[in-house]
């Protein structure tokens, strides 16, 4: 116990690294993935075509083999990035190519009349996007995209390998030092599980919120 | 990358078996494949669970898979390192910590591929099962089970996908796995990384897209068959 309460210091920074990293990589991955999704969705051929490509090699790879291939691959390009920047590099590309799924099937979902009909106002492709089908898909959009943000965290663990201290690392230090392995890994269970069921409940939150649409 | 390929190809496929463990992309399957059989029972049983309408076993089965589904599995692997040991009271291979692992952060998993199946076969089956005289047990096992498996293949089959995905962690407690080949080769040409990881990339691509593929083929032929 004295163990646990003595090492939150410790843990907070590392908490903080595990946020920072989730977060960049969570807009990144938003960003980047409803773009290619649309691309995938809408797009002419020459465009779907290498989107189809990237999201199949990238979601047949493990996320650690993505990770230690930007790692090591990135240098030898002639880039120089610090190994916390390479490992956020890999993990938004890793999850933009799930997102852009994610979006591929909620925009999917949208019935083609609808589309029709935007035309026939007289919209362009963005403000039929805008206005029309981003508003309708945006309810099949949550759910699953809300366990893309929570594979985000738990992937995060994985930078703890090319050595960047995130709570997973700094648990690891903190038994390095104390040799208590089992309250140490119960906290840091705590800790996790409290970040994805908070993101959780918001999950529940916005699809009641979005619940509008109804089929 | 043809000349790694040709010296260390063996152990990207096998490991160093058979002057030592099988492992390599073979030490890979055969880790998932065992992951997967063994989760499987302890989803069904978890999958039912979820799906009863009595709290005292419903609770303890979504507590289960909402703790497990919101911790990383690198975490799961450190723990089981030490865990098992001190649970079995022995030393224990890091292969068997790797199996029981993955097993336990798995079976969250599954559990709601199981659920999403059950939840999918029609009220009326239940209803009329439990009207012959089944008890709800036995409805379970020869009525709903058989048919929700069907409906629950290809998301058996991405699973799988997603379980080889997994065992890629279990090489930092040295699992013989194709992962560690790859750092064990890595750490003999020492110059080209790059290569080294392409080719390990490239192993876990084909073998992940081709199971997927099978997983959509799958998925066509049950629409198809149930489509009258």
């Amino acid at each position: 116990m004295n163990v646990m309460i003595n090492s939150l210091p410790f843990l907070w920074q590392g908490l903080l690294v595990t946020l920072q990293v989730s977060a960049i990589v969570v807009v990144a991955a938003f960003v980047l993935g409803i773009s290619l999704g649309v691309g995938l969705s809408f797009g002419p051929r020459w465009v779907a075509w290498p989107i189809r490509i990237y999201s199949d090699l990238i979601r047949g790879l493990p996320l650690l083999v993505l990770i230690f291939s930007v790692y090591y691959m990135l240098p030898l390009t002639g880039v120089n990035v610090t190994s916390f920047w390479a490992a956020i590099f890999a993990l938004a590309a890793f999850q933009s190519a799930h997102v852009a799924e994610v979006t591929r099937g909620a925009v999917q979902s949208i019935p083609p009349g609808q589309h029709e009909a935007g035309k026939a106002i007289g919209l362009t492709f963005g403000q039929r996007m805008i206005y029309v089908v981003f508003p309708q898909a945006l309810r099949r959009f949550l759910p699953p995209w809300i366990n893309t943000v929570v594979s985000t965290v738990q992937g995060s663990a994985l930078v703890s390998l090319v050595g960047i201290v995130d709570l997973m690392l700094a648990i690891q230090q903190v038994i390095g030092r104390t040799f208590k392995p089992m309250p140490m890994y119960i906290l840091g269970a705590l800790i996790y599980f409290a970040i994805n069921y908070a993101l959780s409940l918001i999950s529940r939150t916005l699809e009641a919120r979005f619940a509008y649409v109804r089929e | 990358m043809l000349d790694i390929l040709a010296q260390f190809g063996v152990l990207f496929l096998i490991g160093g078996y058979p002057q030592g463990p099988m492992g390599g992309l073979a030490g890979t399957v055969i880790l998932s494949a065992l992951s997967l059989a063994l989760a499987f029972p302890l989803a069904v049983g978890l999958g039912i669970m979820r799906t009863s309408v009595q709290r005292r076993w419903r609770w303890p089965a979504t507590a289960w898979v909402f703790t497990l589904r919101g911790t990383p599995l690198l975490m799961i692997i450190f723990w089981a390192y030490f865990a098992v040991p001190l649970l079995v009271g022995k030393q224990v291979s890091p292969f068997t910590t790797a199996v029981c692992a993955i097993v336990i952060y798995e079976s969250a998993f599954l559990a709601e591929v199981v659920r999403a199946g059950l939840q999918a076969v029609t009220r009326g089956q239940m209803e009329a099962a439990r009207s012959t005289g089944l008890t709800y047990l036995q409805a379970m096992r020869h009525v709903l089970v058989p048919q929700a498996l069907t409906s629950m293949l290809p998301s058996l089959v991405n699973q799988f996908v997603s379980v080889i995905k997994a065992t890629s962690l279990a090489y930092v407690i040295g699992v013989p796995e194709v992962t560690l080949a790859a750092q064990q080769v890595n750490s003999m040409v020492l110059t080209r990384p790059m290569q080294v990881f392409l080719i390990l990339a490239a192993l876990y691509f084909l073998l992940c897209f081709t199971l997927s593929r099978l997983a959509d083929a799958l998925e066509r032929h049950l629409t198809r068959r149930r489509a009258p």
